[in-house]
């Protein structure tokens, strides 16, 4: 057993989940190790944000077992999230509090007491200065990615999970989205990273999960996807690795379908 | 398909969303939950629609004579007409959904055959209402089926007005507008002061024609057997409202006609005169379309006044952390600054809820000697309780949208499930007990009683605030009219209201039961009659208590089980 201290920022045993009829998650199993990043990639209704949304103690957990930082997300809830931070793909700040209101609001929330200097550095990073007066209602959908973004990155958590963090942004705001990814993990967080956008997962992750209707069907680092999952071709992109995997891409004559590893 | 309009594509368009309206209930009806919840919405509609109908005429009640049913006609008419161009003044030019507007207005049709389109859309929205309206306001008229008729026009009329005077508006410019929406909100407050006056002379059973300023002005309006409606100003306002009135309080077919005649021809030249009016409202549109389109959207996040807008000019507003520094004091923050940058919105709905209340109160209990002394201040603190907390909504029905985010918060559920309700608490006991000491002070004084029963509202409140936000945990619904799944929806809503009933039924006896128990406790020991009471109301206050500590847990629970996945309508 770890200490919560030195345990791994993320564990996850057996994840499984279903919707009424539908099954959306099956036997995940994965962690995430300090200041790695993962990027976990799938096709629409493969199972990303529900997986992102259980680990994040959002959704109940119906099968296995989550642990952040040690603590199981379902026995020790408090301490399992003050432990994490998440940005949604589709923000919703509070109508009636302004930007600067909503750092100074998470701070409280994670007793987060010199807070002031690090919110006007995110403030500063998320090109938010201008709109620290203005209030969440009146943000536009990139201003309101770029708040939720300052939110998760105040308490410095050890696992940050990030569900398309960069749609809606400007190009100007995706290269410092990118960047403030990068330091956080070199500072030491965990990182989990959804997205579609398969060049900042290849840009950005050491290692990528593949879900495929709710199942892990590959993970590793991108070298080891290629030669899993497309032998032939070395060198080539995620995208074709991805589109390998999930059989969105029609197989070679004779080539075999991609398995979990 | 044309349907007697220019554009064709717009009549196919119509019929599409009809058909695609009625498409997407069928689909909802086709899990077992959807089918069920059909049946009790659907249930719910019929019984509601059948009591209008049948079973409200079977009761006795003598129909309203002529007179007095087109006063009362005028005065509800003229409160819609005001209601309807209040709405036109916020929300000027042609209002279309965000989806249909940049379509629309970039395709070959012209403006009036969109004007036509949009009418014919808002007449069939109305259609409900009118039929709903009709048949609660044509109870006790003097020719019912004649009033039902008259009354669903003029609710077909009311969306034409409303759109030939947002179209005229738009042509005006903004400082007229801004001009009239200041006139506005000038005659509301003045309205409110009028208010606010009857129910202060109410209240402390003082002779209208005693009140300062008003009081000759309102008197005959009070004398003993006369009709409220009758007063000059009112009849001199609502005259331009006279032809509907005739023809809704019309007894025979003869006497209705040629009413329903004109009343027709005025529908059909408004109609006409939006589709011509040579105005260019789209830019106007454009805007209003957004402001709409944002408003549905608070609304879907909860509705009441925490939907209204948060005032820009608050966001400089400083707001003082109520409930210390730490996470559960930053999640009621958060919560004290909605409800102060949306103070203005809270402000009016209280003092209108209390106002009306208080007067509610004091006419049902006219004439009662003794009843008044515990039961007035007891039924405002209850009917204060109830819709202040309907009204302001300042918390869990508010966050229907963000509850993933709530979900991620770290801190115990049952602490957040109490800081999210916390600040409204405090707010609505504020507000209800102030009015149950006013009310006291001015009609019996401040008696023992008056100032039990206003020690008693904040644990009252917070039993309801606590059931109805666990009620809305466990069993969530959104409404918003118009919206997709409206049946499943009403169905949901029945569920949640007969559970919230059955809850406030068993946490309401446990009080009602320590109010007993504990009286009965003090007099068999001897005690005076006032320290019994005073025993009383403390048992009342430890059980509810008792009972908020409970809700707290079962909030918590409520809040940890909830499953942001779910459809919730």
């Amino acid at each position: 057993m770890y200490s919560a201290a030195d345990a791994p920022p993320l564990v996850v045993e057996d994840l499984g989940r279903s919707y009424d009829q539908t099954r959306a998650l099956t036997g995940l199993s994965f962690a995430v190790r300090a200041g790695e990043i993962v990027g976990l990639v799938g096709l629409n209704g493969a199972g990303k944000t529900t997986a992102l949304r259980s680990i994040a103690g959002i959704l109940p957990i119906q099968e296995g077992r989550v642990l952040v930082c040690g603590h199981d997300v379902t026995r020790d809830e408090v301490a399992a999230k003050r432990g994490l931070a998440w940005v949604p793909d589709d923000p919703q700040p509070f109508d009636s509090l302004t930007v600067e209101e909503h750092l100074e609001f998470t701070a409280a929330l994670y007793g987060m007491r010199d807070w002031r200097a690090r919110a006007e550095e995110l403030l500063v990073r998320f090109e938010l200065v201008e709109k620290r007066k203005a209030l969440g209602g009146e943000l536009s959908r990139g201003m309101r990615q770029k708040l939720a973004c300052a939110q998760a990155w105040l308490p410095s958590p050890r696992l940050m999970l990030l569900d398309e963090p960069l749609s809606g942004l400007d190009p100007r705001g995706i290269r410092s989205a990118r960047e403030a990814i990068r330091t956080l993990a070199e500072g030491g967080t965990a990182v989990l990273l959804s997205s579609h956008q398969l060049e900042l997962i290849e840009a950005l992750a050491e290692r990528i999960l593949i879900l495929d209707r709710g199942k892990r069907v590959f993970l590793g680092t991108l070298d080891e996807a290629r030669a899993t999952l497309s032998p032939s071709s070395a060198g080539t992109s995620l995208e074709q690795v991805f589109l390998a995997a999930t059989g969105a891409l029609e197989p070679e004559a004779g080539g075999p379908r991609p398995s979990e590893p | 398909m044309n349907l007697g309009f220019g554009s064709p594509a717009l009549g196919l368009l119509l019929a599409l969303k009809l058909r695609g309206a009625l498409r997407r209930q069928w689909r909802r009806m086709r899990t077992p939950k959807g089918f069920v919840l059909t049946l009790i919405g659907t249930a719910a509609f019929v019984i509601w629609i059948g009591y209008l109908s049948f079973w409200s005429h079977a009761r006795a009640e003598p129909p309203l004579t002529p007179m007095a049913a087109e006063l009362r006609t005028r005065a509800f008419a003229g409160m819609l007409v005001v209601f309807s161009l209040s709405n036109a003044l916020s929300n000027r030019g042609l209002f279309l959904p965000k989806a249909e507007i940049e379509r629309l207005f970039s395709a070959p049709v012209s403006r009036a055959d969109l004007v036509r389109y949009r009418l014919l859309s808002n007449g069939l929205r109305s259609l409900l209402g009118g039929l709903v309206l009709g048949l609660y306001g044509a109870r006790r008229m003097p020719g019912p089926v004649w009033a039902f008729l008259g009354i669903l026009l003029a609710m077909q009329t009311l969306p034409v007005v409303n759109q030939f005077v947002a179209i005229v508006l738009a042509g005006l410019g903004p400082k007229t507008a801004q001009r009239l929406k200041r006139a506005g909100s000038f005659l509301l407050t003045a309205f409110l002061l009028l208010l606010a006056a009857v129910a202060y002379a109410l209240v402390s059973r003082r002779p209208m024609a005693e009140l300062p300023l008003v009081g000759a002005w309102l008197a005959p309006s009070f004398a003993p057997d006369a009709d409220p409606f009758a007063h000059p100003l009112l009849e001199l306002v609502t005259w331009p409202l006279a032809p509907w009135a005739r023809m809704i309080r019309a007894e025979t077919l003869g006497a209705f006609l040629p009413w329903f005649l004109g009343c027709l021809a005025v529908h059909v030249l408004l109609v006409e005169l939006c589709a011509r009016v040579p105005i260019d409202f789209r830019e106007l549109s454009l805007a209003t379309s957004v402001r709409a389109a944002a408003r549905v959207a608070r609304l879907r996040r909860g509705g009441g006044v925490a939907a209204t807008r948060a005032s820009t000019s608050a966001a400089l507003w400083r707001i003082p952390w109520f409930f210390g520094r730490g996470p559960l004091g930053a999640i009621a923050w958060r919560k004290s600054a909605g409800m102060a940058r949306k103070a203005k919105g809270a402000f009016w709905v209280a003092l209108v809820a209390l106002l009306f209340i208080t007067i509610l109160v004091s006419v049902m209990l006219d004439g009662a000697e003794e009843g008044p002394a515990l039961l007035a201040p007891a039924l405002i603190g209850v009917l204060g309780t109830v819709y202040l907390c309907s009204g302001l909504r300042f918390d869990f029905r508010e966050e229907l949208e963000r509850m993933d985010v709530i979900r991620s918060w770290p801190l115990a559920p049952a602490r957040v499930f109490l800081a999210t309700i916390l600040p409204e608490v405090v707010l609505v006991a504020v507000l209800v007990a102030g009015t149950v000491l006013l009310a006291g002070a001015l009609s019996q004084g401040l008696t023992t009683q008056v100032v039990l029963v206003a020690l008693c509202v904040p644990f009252a409140v917070f039993t309801w605030v606590g059931l109805d936000n666990l009620v809305f945990l466990v069993a969530p619904v959104r409404f918003v009219p118009g919206q997709d799944g409206f049946v499943q929806n009403a169905g949901r809503r029945m569920i949640q209201m007969a559970l919230l009933t059955a809850l406030a039924v068993v946490f309401g006896s446990a009080g009602g039961a320590g109010f007993v128990g504990a009286g009965w406790v003090a007099g068999a020991l001897g005690a005076p009659e006032s320290v019994a009471l005073v025993a009383s109301f403390i048992g009342l206050a430890l059980l509810l208590g008792a009972g908020d500590a409970l809700l707290v847990r079962l909030g918590g629970f409520a809040l940890r089980r909830f499953d942001v996945a779910r459809d919730r309508g």
